[in-house]
């Protein structure tokens, strides 16, 4: 098993009041499948995925990729594993503005090794996501989906065991969304784990487990 | 270099407008300490360069010299203008208790007519007894000065070798003198006898108000260093009473008032500096505060991709210096394009000596300026950054872009 989690649950707390996310919930994910989760909006799918790819501590519970418990590890430990083993789509605009297409896909390459060694594949990721020619513009020159493209070139730079991607089609039209799931599709076929959260009707075509999430806890639909 | 680490010098330049926003904020920070900095030390140095050309405890003018309003800037800065008494009172003023050391000067205006080169203060002095010029002439200039020969102040446009005409007198420039920051700077020196020769000829052209002079047997001034030991007063008070139709003066009376506007301008730049720079520092604050709250999304992604929370902060506070820095050498440049140029209008507005400080000391304030500039950017924003590290990743995610 890949990733686990064990019994995780999450409490938000707003202006004293306590708000139930995730209610004592297990999941794993293993190589090579697409698993996507699928519910109503503020059911926790995001919290789900936030908490699985150690960007938010759940109130209770663990996670462990591979044998390592996520969140026992400090800051530094927890920000180097997510680097070198996730490859995160964020929901939304998630470019950052400064920089090239060509260095917002190596930047996760960057934050720890030189990533002299990774321009060769940061490029053949934009050729293979048809925006290669895109490669020295800024952001804001981008189509959304052509957004979304590097986005998903930029969570594959450094080779991830893990993609998790947060409604990575919420603004694409149908041809758009069908292009990144294939994309996404082809990524679990060449190995990788990828959680996908999404309500796209398409899902079951390309998902190898479709989840429901409803009031806080999972429930497995395919 | 990495991505990561060149983010924010990439910030910087790409994103120009924002960046500029906040360097202008810098920039008044530092044009107004760096130009603080600047200008008490000129109005310092200004004031010391005065009392060294001075030298002398106490000055002897005639009585109807004495009683002219503004004394301190005639004897003291060299403003054009003359007046004389009989050489014999010398001998009277050394004959009194506690009188050491003595020199004489003669001074001569020239004028803004054809006869003239220039309309200037002409300033002789007794190369033999002289221990107030000299001394700093020695600096520019080593020969001994012949007769017609004569040494200019920076102010005066002309440079070794040159003839300068005063009263239809050619005289030839030996040497010019380094900056003051005085009106010393446009004075022209001389020995005694060249200066003879010049109120002969101005006398001779009717263009002298004292007609009946006798030009061999006259002074201006006498300056005079009290023996170790007398007291200063004392000697003040003999000679004014033991020789007629003179006045002695102590020259640190005469320095006191300049000091003391000196002292009061200073105050003001100071004050100035001190609430312009806390505005400023309040509205960095302000300012970082909305730029760093505006990109907690961009913050956000930056920690997904597995920077911590140490290293995103390190990113932060280098843009913020970066900027600061480029804004405060921008403020210091515009000061000093502003100040190099329009100095000597500023000396004249504000009626006092002024001398610029040298390079090194440029260079040192500049330092301090901008270090204040890093200082003030890293302060105002310290809690704002920390805070949008430390923050939760998944909070920064639901930000609006």
């Amino acid at each position: 098993m890949l990733l686990r989690a064990d019994s995780i649950s999450k409490v938000y707390e707003r202006r004293g009041r306590e708000f139930p996310a995730l209610n004592q919930t297990d999941f794993s994910l293993e190589e090579g499948c697409l698993c996507v989760v699928q519910g109503r909006s503020g059911s926790g799918k995001t919290t789900l995925l936030n908490i699985l790819s150690g960007i938010l501590a759940p109130t209770s519970g663990s996670v462990f990729l591979d044998q390592a418990d996520m969140y026992a590890m400090n800051d530094s430990e927890l920000s180097r594993l997510r680097g070198e083993n996730f490859g995160i789509i964020p929901q939304g605009e998630s470019a950052v503005s400064a920089l090239t297409v060509l260095e917002n896909v190596l930047l996760p390459a960057s934050v720890f090794t030189k990533e002299d060694a990774f321009i060769e594949r940061a490029q053949d990721l934009l050729d293979r996501m048809r925006i290669g020619k895109l490669s020295s513009v800024l952001p804001r020159e981008l189509s959304g989906g052509e957004m979304r493209r590097m986005a998903i070139a930029r969570a594959l730079i450094r080779d991830p065991k893990v993609v998790f991607a947060d409604e990575p089609t919420s603004d694409l039209d149908d041809a758009n969304t069908r292009e990144v799931f294939g994309i996404l599709k082809e990524t679990a076929r060449s190995g990788k784990a990828v959680l996908v959260v999404s309500h796209e009707k398409c899902v079951p075509e390309y998902a190898d487990i479709v989840y429901r999430m409803e009031g806080g806890s999972l429930n497995r639909c395919v | 270099m990495r991505t990561f680490k060149k983010l924010p010098v990439l910030n910087i330049v790409r994103r120009p407008g924002r960046s500029a926003a906040l360097m202008a904020l810098t920039a008044l920070l530092s044009f107004t300490v760096f130009g603080a900095l600047v200008l008490t030390q000129s109005l310092g140095r200004g004031m010391a360069s005065l009392e060294r050309r001075l030298g002398a405890d106490i000055m002897v003018v005639p009585e109807e010299a004495a009683g002219k309003s503004g004394l301190e800037s005639i004897v003291l800065q060299g403003n054009p203008t003359y007046f004389y008494m009989d050489d014999t009172k010398l001998d009277e003023v050394r004959a009194v208790d506690g009188v050491g050391e003595t020199t004489t000067q003669l001074y001569l205006a020239s004028l803004a007519a054809s006869c003239c080169s220039a309309k200037v203060q002409l300033m002789g002095f007794d190369p033999a007894t002289d221990f107030t010029i000299e001394p700093w002439i020695r600096d520019s200039y080593s020969g001994e000065l012949g007769e017609m020969e004569i040494v200019v102040g920076s102010g005066i446009s002309s440079s070794e070798g040159d003839r300068l005409l005063f009263y239809d007198v050619p005289c030839t420039v030996a040497a010019k003198l380094t900056e003051t920051g005085t009106n010393y700077d446009r004075c022209v020196f001389a020995g005694e006898d060249t200066i003879r020769e010049l109120i002969k000829s101005s006398i001779g052209k009717q263009l002298n108000q004292f007609k009946g002079t006798d030009p061999q047997s006259v002074v201006s001034c006498i300056l005079l260093k009290v023996k170790d030991g007398a007291d200063i007063d004392e000697v003040v008070s003999g000679i004014n009473g033991s020789v007629a139709n003179v006045k002695a003066i102590r020259t640190a009376s005469l320095v006191s008032g300049t000091a003391k506007s000196l002292s009061g301008i200073s105050g003001i730049i100071r004050m100035a500096a001190a609430i312009v720079s806390v505005i400023a520092f309040i509205i960095l604050a302000i300012a970082f505060s909305m730029q760093i709250h505006e990109r907690k999304r961009e913050f956000a992604i930056l920690r997904v991709f597995g920077v911590s929370k140490g290293s995103l902060a390190k990113s932060i506070f280098a843009e913020i210096a970066m900027t600061c820095f480029l804004g405060g050498l921008a403020g210091a440049g515009i000061f000093a394009c502003v100040m190099i140029p329009f100095s000597g209008a500023v000396q004249g507005w504000l009626n006092v000596p002024m001398l610029m400080p040298g390079a090194a000391a440029v260079t040192g304030y500049l330092g301090i300026t901008l270090l204040l500039c890093v200082a003030a950017g890293a302060l105002s924003s310290a809690w704002n950054v920390l805070r949008v590290s430390r923050s939760e990743i998944s909070q920064g995610l639901r930000e609006e872009k």
